[in-house]
């Protein structure tokens, strides 16, 4: 009787000491804030065009199509040959694509049936033409791209909205779809050098 | 008397210390997820430009980087000059598009058709490098580039 409970007594598992847990998980923690680099990738993805000629009947669009920027040396911005600061540029460019009044200066309209929206006049053959100087700063480019890209969401946000009653994001993917045929995004750049020659 | 009574309470209480390893723990955890391994050397000095439209970019196995900059190391040709950066080493612009192209023709086929070229490029480096380089890319087939940004610090213009 006497042994017995001894030996129970002996058999007690002994507690791990986790005193040293918070050193180990220290070192770990210290470790990942020096190798983290917080850089999520950001940005605007583009397509290049194919160097294959058949992109070239773009270059026939008529003139009232054709919204050209030119980006010259020192940062200044042509828009239809005339000087624009930055700031204004999306709103050109907005109109641009919109033509909210038909103006004969800017693209014509065509009558396309959408899914989901019904008939519409769009002005699907709009081109926004960027040609840059070798001169000018990749800053002002990326600029320019930026504000492009905001003309282009803005006036698909306010479509979602007007006829959706939501914003762009919180669209469904056939809402897309259309809203996407509504204002397509045309935009090509002009690789040619100044000098004439490819 | 009442003085007294309360001076004996006044002892100091140990601070219990047995919680502070799980918050050390979720802390850790933090970190090992947003922690994304630096796969590519910079060896070039840059600034993106600041922008307000990005978007995101979702980090794939066949994306390639381009960097242009200025060299860190200043023994790395002239310090003034600006350089070209694909994946861990200097190429030389008329070099870059077979070197892409070899980065292509490595990929499986489906892999090669999304293949993304991130560009970090200095806000201040002349067009004229930028436009040899897509040109350069076009010509290897490399034709989905991210132009990579950070998000713009003040209130956007309008």
């Amino acid at each position: 009787m006497t042994m017995k409970l001894r030996r129970r007594k002996r058999r007690r598992v002994p507690g791990i000491n986790t005193a040293s847990i918070a050193d180990i998980s220290f070192t770990l923690l210290i470790l990942f804030l020096v190798v983290t680099s917080m850089d999520d990738d950001k940005g605007i993805t583009r397509m290049l065009p194919p160097t294959t000629p058949d992109q070239q009947d773009a270059a026939v669009a008529t003139e009232r199509n054709v919204l050209q920027i030119e980006l010259l040396k020192g940062d200044s911005l042509l828009v239809r040959g005339e000087k624009v600061p930055m700031n204004q540029l999306q709103q050109r460019v907005k109109t641009f694509i919109d033509n909210p009044d038909n103006l004969p200066d800017l693209p014509e309209k065509h009558e396309v049936d959408i899914e989901l929206f019904g008939k519409c006049h769009i002005t699907e053959s709009h081109v926004i033409r960027l040609k840059s100087s070798r001169d000018a700063t990749y800053g002002a480019y990326f600029g320019v791209q930026n504000e492009i890209v905001a003309a282009y969401k803005q006036l698909r946000d306010s479509l979602a909205v007007a006829r959706f009653g939501h914003h762009y994001a919180e669209c469904t993917e056939r809402q897309r779809t259309a809203i996407r045929t509504y204002y397509p995004q045309k935009l090509s750049e002009d690789y040619s050098r100044e000098g004439g020659g490819r | 008397m009442r003085f007294q009574r309360e001076r004996r309470e006044r002892r100091q209480p140990e601070l219990n210390m047995s919680s502070l390893p799980d918050l050390i723990f979720t802390v850790l955890f933090f970190f090992m997820i947003v922690t994304t391994m630096r796969s590519v050397p910079q060896k070039l000095r840059f600034q993106v430009p600041q922008g307000t439209e990005l978007a995101k970019f979702k980090k794939q196995q066949n994306t390639l980087y381009v960097f242009i900059g200025k060299p860190v190391n200043k023994n790395e040709g002239r310090s003034d000059s600006i350089m070209v950066q694909v994946d861990d080493r200097f190429v030389p612009m008329a070099d870059v598009a077979a070197y892409v192209s070899k980065f292509k023709s490595e990929l499986l086929p489906d892999e090669q058709e999304e293949m993304t070229v991130m560009l970090k490029i200095d806000e201040n480096v002349p067009m004229g490098m930028v436009t040899d380089l897509k040109q350069a890319l076009r010509k290897a087939g490399a034709l989905k580039v991210h132009y990579a940004a950070v998000n713009h610090q003040k209130t956007p213009q309008k």
